[in-house]
């Protein structure tokens, strides 16, 4: 599944960021990149806001789309 | 590299608000701006240090993710590591986040520069249970790392000796030196096959691992608990109106009594003592008259605002400091896409309230040109406090029963034109395309004072220093041509044909007179000296001042209670949620100007002066900034545009006002 289709409050680990991507490098860069796990804290609109670590970062779906997620218990 | 082997040139990079430009302040005790958000240092700049009798040299880098950049300050620091090789590069890192900072470390030491780490916000990481193992990371890296605490200070001055060091000994980064058994190791292994920039994660991944203890977390509930508020869909728009209107409402209700003050203090008291003084050395007229006419009228002026400027300042850097305006453009998104916009324009417009300069230099953060684009177009509408003056001076002159609403107004109206600007940009030049938006979320940070504090205070003193020159020299250059030719009465003067020249454009508007008209154009300039020019006019037209009996002890003892009594009332102010209306008390010493002002306007004719005020581009400042940041096709289509759309909205505003407050 894609990180965008994750729902509110769900716990995913990041299998990959597709290269067609533009902001491929920097999206890994910030944190989202191969077995990192994330938690998906709110959606409002087009937009996501999620937990990598310490880190958050609110990304839109056009960016999320890309990012390729398994779903984690 | 260096010219004589006794200087270093520094390059500080890391992620975006990890704290470089507080680090650079604290070492080289510059005040470069910081902000409680990614983006803030958007262009490079740089500080010095003696130490040791090296002078190193200090430069201050846009914050980067990777070395691959997207935007255009990410580029301006690339650009800066790659081709112009700093001596080292002092890599600043935030420490509760040490794990995603990495990535950027590692693609720093393939540069095979020098290098010397600072693990900033070591107290944050502390709360967080994190700790660092400085002595294997320098094993398994060749990065000597060093606690900083960019808060308190601690720390700071012993990276020093570390940049010095790494200079004389040229430690570079030796990723390559690990121990089989490391997890670093193992990483690594796995990683060989893949891509460069899966391999650096990879290993930035294990040096993390190998270096980072983590106790049972706690204590970073706060900003979660805080954004489940301040980011809900419904409640957080609820909290941003409020906060919103607080900024407002602080800002007028809690420096009118101050201004009130200051307004009788230069004008009475200081005003009062220089031409007592000047008299009594027995100086000619026309000297005391320059004193009263342009220094007192004109530069006098522009100061009463001071208070009303640094309130402001104090609460725009609070809203940035606090983390809670690099929250805004998740939460606005939504309304910002509706209009074509991307969510990262909130920042800029937002930081336009406080000056459009640098918020037209924020734009360097956004991706795609065509938002910049967009943005830049729109930040001059938004009002800063240089309009504000003119507002607050005209609003309550003309409507004291709603002075508030008229103010109001005024920045609405700003607003509406830059979203028309911007829809018309977007229907004239580009498709629709929507842009995505990525950006990191800082945790809520109690704003630290003395920061706050020296921020605001270089704000007031580029006020105090544009006071100083500009305006001035805008004074005194009108004040002498006010009395030239020789002889000449003021309304004969080259100022008034000048004035008489450009009326008929501005006549449609009820802004005839040519004490108005030549008053627009210095507001080129600088807003604030279009009052100013009004100010010195009218002085100018005033008979001389007649002597007044002036008690120097009992006045000093009378302005000292003012002030007293006027800080009680900006601070009851505080205590009351409603905006008080900008009530100016009119005191005779300055009741002049606002009498000649009232005879030279009508309700109708201030309005639209204010709308010609507002919307006629923002200042020459603002004009170059423009012409830098989009080129200068774009900057002077902005200025014809401006001056259209103000023109036109000035005179609907002024044939209707007319009939209805008639
Ligand atoms: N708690 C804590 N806060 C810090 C420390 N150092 C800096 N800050 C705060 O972190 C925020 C970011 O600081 P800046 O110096 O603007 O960061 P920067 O790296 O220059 O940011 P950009 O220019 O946006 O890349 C500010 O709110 C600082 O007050 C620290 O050691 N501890
Ligand atoms: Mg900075």
């Amino acid at each position: 599944m894609r990180l965008s289709d994750a729902l509110q409050g769900q716990r995913i680990k990041i299998v990959k960021v597709r290269e067609e991507c533009a902001l491929h490098a920097k999206v890994q860069a910030m944190g989202l990149h191969s077995a990192r796990e994330a938690t998906v804290l709110s959606r409002s609109g087009r937009m996501m806001l999620v937990e990598v670590g310490n880190v958050r970062l609110a990304l839109s779906d056009e960016i999320a789309g890309y990012v390729e997620v398994h779903p984690q218990l | 590299m260096s010219e004589n082997g006794r200087t270093v040139r520094v390059a500080i990079a890391g992620n975006p608000n990890t704290g470089k430009t507080t680090l650079l302040n604290r070492l080289a005790g510059s005040t470069f701006a910081v902000g409680n958000w990614p983006g803030v240092t958007v262009e490079r700049k740089t500080g010095f240090v003696q130490f040791q009798g090296w002078r190193i040299e200090l430069v201050d880098l846009p914050g980067l993710y990777t070395l691959e950049p997207l935007t255009e300050d990410e580029r301006i620091a690339r650009d800066y590591l790659l081709n112009e090789r700093p001596d080292v590069i002092l890599n600043v890192v935030e420490t509760p986040r040490l794990e995603r900072n990495l990535n950027l470390t590692v693609e720093l030491a393939e540069l095979g520069i020098p290098m010397v780490m600072a693990l900033n916000m070591m107290d944050e990481a502390q709360r967080l249970g994190i700790s660092v193992d400085v002595g294997k990371l320098y094993a398994l890296s060749g990065i000597r790392a060093i606690p900083t605490n960019g808060r308190s200070g601690q720390g700071v001055r012993e990276l020093l000796p570390a940049i010095l060091e790494a200079h004389q000994r040229q430690q570079r980064p030796t990723l390559a030196l690990i121990h089989d058994e490391d997890p670093l190791m193992a990483n690594l292994r796995a990683a060989a096959e893949l891509d460069a920039q899966s391999r650096r994660l990879g290993i930035a991944e294990g040096l993390y691992r190998a270096v980072v203890q983590r106790r049972e977390a706690q204590a970073r509930e706060f900003s979660a608990a805080l954004d489940r508020v301040l980011l809900h869909p419904v409640l957080g728009l609820v909290a941003y109106l409020a906060i919103m209107y607080l900024f407002f409402k602080v800002s007028f209700d809690f420096s009118a009594p101050l201004m009130d003050w200051l307004d009788g203090f230069i004008n009475g008291y200081v005003g009062q003592i220089a031409a007592t003084a000047l008299m009594q050395i027995g100086a000619p007229e026309l000297v005391v008259r320059f004193m009263s006419e342009a220094v007192i009228g004109g530069v006098g002026f522009a100061l009463t605002f001071l208070p009303l400027i640094a309130v402001m300042f104090f609460l725009l850097t609070l809203l940035g400091m606090s983390g809670y305006m690099a929250r805004l453009p998740f939460l606005l998104d939504r309304f910002m896409r509706h209009l074509g916009l991307n969510g990262k324009a909130v920042i800029p417009l937002l930081l336009g309230l406080g000056c459009n300069v640098p918020a037209v230099m924020a734009t360097r953060t956004m991706e795609s040109p065509r938002d910049k684009l967009l943005v830049v177009m729109m930040i001059p509408f938004m009002s800063c406090p240089a309009r504000l003056v003119i507002f607050s001076f005209f609003a309550t002159l003309f409507f004291p029963q709603n002075a508030a609403l008229v103010i109001f107004g005024m920045y609405a109206l700003g607003v509406v034109v830059a979203l028309f600007t911007s829809l018309l940009l977007q229907r004239a030049l580009f498709k629709h395309e929507s842009s995505a938006m990525l950006i990191e979320l800082p945790p809520y940070r109690l704003p630290h004072l003395p920061t706050v504090g020296a921020i605001v205070w270089s704000h007031v003193r580029e006020f105090l220093y544009r006071a100083g020159t500009v305006i001035f020299a805008v004074s005194v250059v009108i004040w002498s041509l006010i009395h030239l030719p020789p002889g000449a009465t003021p309304a004969e003067s080259i100022v008034a044909r000048i004035g008489q020249a450009i009326a008929p454009a501005f006549a449609p508007l009820g802004l005839g007179d040519w004490r108005i008209t030549t008053s627009l154009v210095p507001a080129f300039l600088a807003r604030e000296v279009s009052l100013s020019f009004m100010a010195t006019v009218t002085a100018a037209e005033e008979e001389a001042s007649e002597e007044r009996a002036f008690d120097f002890i009992a006045e000093t003892q009378e302005q000292a209670e003012g002030l007293l009594r006027a800080l009680g009332q900006s601070v009851s102010s505080l205590l009351n949620l409603n905006l008080q209306t900008l009530n100016v008390e009119e005191d005779e010493e300055t009741a002049f100007l606002r009498d000649r002002v009232r005879a030279l306007f009508t309700p109708a004719s201030g309005l639209a002066f204010m709308i010609m005020l507002l919307l006629y581009n923002s200042c020459l400042a603002v004009y170059g900034v423009m012409d830098k940041e989009v080129g200068r096709k774009y900057a002077l289509g902005f200025l014809a545009w401006s001056f259209v759309v103000a023109w036109v909205v000035a005179f609907v505003v002024y044939q209707v006002a007319q009939r209805v407050l008639a």
